[in-house]
């Protein structure tokens, strides 16, 4: 550690600018959203069951619970 | 008579339903700018009719369900105190605010009511030690659980009150020392007065020294991250392990309300109190020989507008440094508050009172 690292309230100062910097890019963003921007996202999150992500047609994997008994599998 | 009493009546109420609402909201303000900084969205599924307003209705919800929750008391705790620790962490942190001026004085129908809870000449004793009175209500909960972990958290908390508020002490005395008042109202007052006839004295710019080392020791003394060995829900174990319900949830608000007795203070200190730049009784006065005459009703809105908009800035910087810094150690809190904060406060009261020596006349 340096002598800034040290003092440690240079660094407060810098993580205090990183995360103030996401807290006022993503405000924008969401007022930017809410006056009808559509494209601007505040944050990164699907709200599952209001929003689908859009899939890839070709997509394989199933959204479905596996019933299958390993146990008879294994023994035929 | 009944004018008078209603007029107090009204003051006492303006501050208590302004501490309490803006108490309530934080749950929401934390939860929400959290989320904003995260890149989350945050709490916004709790709606009334389909209306949700953008999460609003959460803090109505949890303290719904805190008082249908069970009242859990252990077996072995103190009966009685136990069932007080809740309520003297949060009266404390309640009436802590009450000597903070929110404006001037009010001219209304012949009579000057001072816009305060209550004109104290000791304010700034009277905050820091209804502050730290709170610390009772934590030993008292710690104490009272029977239970060891609890115990080990109140005396955590107990040992952390003490070196923040040593620091606390120390580092207003340059504050006081520059205006030359224990009074809140007349240190708001005196930082109306100008510097080199353009920049208005406030005490960030006089002591900006005593503006950090305030700031850290008021955030310890919050008992909230980076400060929060106290606490430390998750791991360590705190003082209110045993707590359920609403006694729990009054724990968490006394947080949430020293939070805004410290932007309070910090406001009435180093930010000007109620002050507008430029702003005096009759208007704005610019330096640049410009005025602008308001009328006095609207001077005093402004000045209780701008004393709420700092309040609100410094929750606002509160709440960004709780979401950005990890937690402090013990050990390293202890030599923070002992080894840094507190030779630094005695170093802040010698360089102003150099300073002090050499500007002013005799």
């Amino acid at each position: 550690m340096n002598l800034g690292q040290r003092f440690y309230l240079r660094e407060v100062f810098s993580g205090l600018g990183l995360t103030a910097g996401h807290f006022f890019r993503n405000m924008g963003r969401h007022i930017a959203h809410s006056l009808g921007r559509r494209d601007a996202r505040g944050a990164v999150t699907i709200q599952y069951p209001d929003e689908r992500r859009r899939l890839a047609p070709r997509l394989r994997s199933l959204h479905r619970l596996a019933k299958t008994d390993h146990r008879a599998a294994w023994r035929a | 008579m009944i004018a008078d009493v209603g007029i107090v009546f009204g003051r006492v109420m303006f501050v208590m339903m302004f501490v309490l609402n803006l108490g309530g909201l934080l749950t929401w303000v934390e939860r929400k700018q959290s989320a904003i900084m995260q890149d989350r969205i945050g709490a916004n599924r709790a709606s009334i009719l389909g209306l949700r307003l953008f999460g609003l209705f959460h803090p109505l919800a949890d303290a719904i369900k805190m008082l249908a929750k069970e009242d859990f008391r252990p077996a072995r705790a103190d009966r009685f105190l136990f069932s007080l620790a809740p309520f003297v962490s949060v009266f404390f942190a309640l009436v802590a605010f009450a000597s903070i001026p929110f404006g001037n004085v009010l001219h209304a129908a012949g009579r000057e009511i001072p816009l305060q809870a209550v004109t104290l000449n000791v304010g700034v004793l009277y905050v820091f030690a209804m502050l730290s009175l709170g610390v009772y209500g934590v030993m008292m909960a710690g104490w009272s659980s029977g239970n060891n972990f609890a115990l080990l958290g109140g005396q955590r908390a107990a040992a952390l009150m003490i070196s923040a508020e040593i620091a606390i002490g120390a580092s207003i005395i340059g504050v006081i020392m520059v205006y030359g008042s224990l009074d809140l109202q007349s240190i708001a007052r005196a930082q109306g007065q100008l510097l080199w006839g353009w920049i208005p004295k406030w005490g960030i710019l006089t002591q900006p020294l005593a503006f950090v080392l305030f700031l850290t020791a008021g955030i310890a003394s919050t008992k909230r991250i980076p400060f929060d060995t106290p606490e430390g829900e998750s791991e360590i174990i705190g003082y209110f392990v045993e707590y359920s319900g609403m006694k729990f949830g009054m724990f968490a608000m006394a947080d949430f309300l020293e939070t805004i007795v410290v932007a309070g203070m910090t406001t009435a200190l180093f930010l000007g109190g109620w002050q507008v730049p430029y702003l005096v009784a009759g208007g704005f006065q610019f330096p640049w020989g410009a005025t602008l005459a308001l009328p006095p009703l609207v001077v005093t809105l402004l000045q209780v507008g701008s004393f709420v908009t700092k309040v609100v800035v410094m929750i606002f910087f509160l709440m960004l440094i709780r979401w950005t810094l990890p937690r402090f150690r013990y050990d390293q809190a202890m030599r923070l508050g002992w080894l840094a904060l507190f030779p630094l406060s005695i170093a802040n009261i010698v360089l102003t009172g150099l300073v002090l020596l050499v500007t002013r006349p005799a």
